[in-house]
Formats: C-alpha cells, sequence, structure tokens
C-alpha cells in the first residue's frame, strides 16, 4: 500500500475577485440614473435602468420592456449566479457534474454580451437625441458602473477554465489523502 | 486515380462558405459606415447620424473611455474579426498552418468582444424608445450594418465547426460563443 497526497489547486482568486468586484458593482449601477431625458413641455428626468424597463412598459412596449429587463438586469444576475456556482464547484464545494456545469459555462458565455444591451442604448440615444432645447438625452454615471460590471462578467467568464471542473464526482475536501493500491 | 494525386485537393465546404461570408461582410461593412445610419426630426430639426456618432454621445458627455469601449465592441472589433476570420479561412484553404494558429488564437480572443448584433438590437430597442419624443427612421447604413452582424453570425458558425474542437483542446480551453 502506498499513500499518495492529492493537494487541491489554488483558489481560483481572479475569476473570483472579478465575479465579486461585478456583484458589488450591481448596486451603483442599478441604483444610480443612466440616462438624463429632457425633452420641450416635459418635466427633465432622470432614469434608472429598472426607470427605463417601466416606462417601456408603461407606454405599450412591454415586449421591448421584457427584453431590456432581461438583457439588462437578469442576465448579470444570472452571470454573477452561474460563476458563483462554478466556482464552487471548481473549489469542492458542490457536486461536480463536469457536463451540466460546461453547459452552463457555454450559457454564461453566450448569454453575456447581450447584457451590454443597454449600453449601446445610452450610447446611441446620447449620441443622435441633441436637438438642444427642444430636447436631449445625456448619460449619466450609472451606465459607467453597469459596463464595468458587463466587463467584469465577461472577463470572469473568460478568466473560468474548464479543466478546473474536473471529472464527474463528489465535492473533494481542501486536502485529500488517498490510500491507493500500487 | 484519387484526386490528391491529381494535384486536386478538394476545398472544404465550410471554408469556402465562411471565407464568402466574411468577405460579404466585409463588403457591407463599408456603407454602413458611410450611409447614413439613423435620422431624426424634431419639430422640423432634421438630425442625421452615422454610425460613428453613436458612440460621439458618450465621448462628449465626458465618457470618453466609455465611447471608446462602445466603438470598439460595435465597430472596430467585428470589423477587425471579420478580416481575421477572412483571413483565416483563405490561410486554412491555402494550407498555411503557423499563420493559421495565430489568426485562430486572434480570432477566438476577438469573438468576445465584437457584439454587433447587441449593438443593432440596442439600437432597435431605442428607436421605440424615443418614437414619442422624435420621428425616427433608420437609414440604409443601419439596414448594411445589421447584415454585417448577420453575416459575422454566420461566419462564426462556420469558424466554430471547423475550429471548435481546436479551441477545446488549445491551452485557454474555451470555446467560441
Amino acid at each position: 500500500m502506498k499513500g499518495t497526497l492529492r493537494i487541491r489547486r489554488p483558489v481560483r482568486s481572479k475569476t473570483a475577485a472579478l465575479a465579486l468586484a461585478a456583484a458589488v458593482m450591481l448596486l451603483p449601477a442599478n441604483l444610480l440614473p443612466v440616462m438624463h431625458i429632457a425633452t420641450a413641455g416635459r418635466v427633465p428626468a432622470d432614469m434608472t435602468i429598472f426607470g427605463g424597463v417601466k416606462a417601456l412598459g408603461e407606454s405599450g412596449l412591454w415586449y421591448l420592456a421584457a427584453i431590456v429587463f432581461t438583457a439588462s438586469i437578469v442576465v448579470p444576475l444570472v452571470k454573477i449566479a452561474g460563476l458563483a456556482v462554478l466556482l464552487l464547484a471548481a473549489c469542492g464545494r458542490l457536486p461536480r457534474h463536469r457536463n451540466r456545469l460546461a453547459r452552463l459555462h457555454s450559457l454564461l458565455e453566450t448569454i453575456g454580451p447581450w447584457s451590454m444591451l443597454d449600453v449601446f442604448v445610452v450610447g446611441f440615444l446620447s449620441g443622435a437625441v441633441r436637438f438642444g432645447a427642444f430636447g436631449s438625452i445625456e448619460p449619466r454615471g450609472g451606465i459607467i458602473s453597469f459596463a464595468v460590471v458587463v466587463v467584469l462578467t465577461l472577463l470572469a467568464t473568460q478568466a473560468f477554465d474548464r479543466r478546473w471542473l474536473g471529472s464527474d464526482g463528489p465535492p473533494s475536501n481542501a486536502l485529500v489523502h488517498e490510500s491507493q493500491a500500487t | 486515380m484519387s484526386a490528391a494525386k491529381d494535384g486536386f485537393v478538394p476545398l472544404r465546404r465550410e471554408q469556402q462558405s465562411g471565407l464568402a461570408f466574411c468577405l460579404a461582410g466585409l463588403f457591407l461593412a463599408a456603407p454602413s459606415f458611410l450611409l447614413p445610419f439613423v435620422s431624426l426630426n424634431k419639430f422640423g430639426n432634421t438630425r442625421v447620424c452615422f454610425l460613428m456618432n453613436t458612440a460621439g454621445g458618450l465621448w462628449h458627455n465626458g465618457m470618453a473611455a466609455l465611447g471608446g469601449w462602445v466603438l470598439f465592441c460595435g465597430m472596430l472589433a467585428p470589423l477587425a474579426l471579420l478580416l481575421v476570420l477572412a483571413a483565416t479561412f483563405a490561410s486554412e484553404l491555402a494550407g498555411s498552418l503557423k499563420a493559421n494558429q495565430v489568426l485562430v488564437r486572434a480570432a477566438t480572443m476577438l469573438a468576445h468582444w465584437a457584439m454587433p448584433e447587441v449593438m443593432a438590437l440596442g439600437v432597435l430597442v431605442s428607436v421605440f424608445k424615443v418614437r414619442d419624443l422624435v420621428n425616427v427612421r433608420l437609414g440604409p447604413g443601419f439596414w448594411c450594418y445589421l447584415a454585417t452582424a448577420l453575416t459575422l453570425l454566420v461566419a462564426l458558425r462556420s469558424f466554430k465547426v471547423e475550429f471548435g474542437d481546436a479551441n477545446e483542446t488549445s491551452p485557454e480551453g474555451r470555446e467560441l460563443r
């Protein structure tokens, strides 16, 4: 009988740090206004991401509201939650169903860019709607926070290596002492 | 007598179609930059915007970095990706292995950041969003841009079919989206 010592790889700190930073930045991204709308005959107003979704819904464009809600609110949350699951599985805190987790990683890579939707919307509107006193749309600080969330989640997803998931099996401990017959 | 003995190597369909879509995308990219993207009208004032103007609003409001980022993800990265994919397919058809590895790596990297389809959807959402504030008309530049985005998606699909396995086993161990 020969004992072998298998030491778990170090914590996936880069991915974890990026995902954590993205989670923190979600707060200002959703609380701060992303754009300012001023138009003749209406009271100028700041608009948050959720405010924009609500305004679309109230104007009867519920299908667009659903698209923006999914891209700007659901997708970032799913990405952060998904990254947390992947990291926990990679660290051995969750069972490793490799195929399912690899599919989750693929899903995160696929949906990732769609959360840039609101950044493109604000960028386009602030560039196009510039009629001075008649009407203008200006970006506000919240969009920077939101863009940072998007970039951080994209980088975190890219930094995650599927090989960390290893093979299927139960959660492993940090230090596993295995006895193997050789 | 086999085809290889004749000096004729059959070209692979995926590579050919991928190259064709890349060239079509590059061909459509020029008018998308040069033709009016959208025109807006408010109380008789008409404003015509081009593709490059879409990041200008952020730039002029003190968000130069974000404007640059929008410019990169929406315009520069897709264009660069089309060029790299075209070069990849062309080098694959020419049988240049060394150039191909570099190009595949560059394409894989760029594919993460090129988001023309998201930007096209963003413009459509914006048009509906402001339709009660201003009169908006989509210009030919937008339709060319949309076509460029679609050709890029199809070319990426061909790229994934061709190089998907290579990416999976590459040092990065990643797949294209």
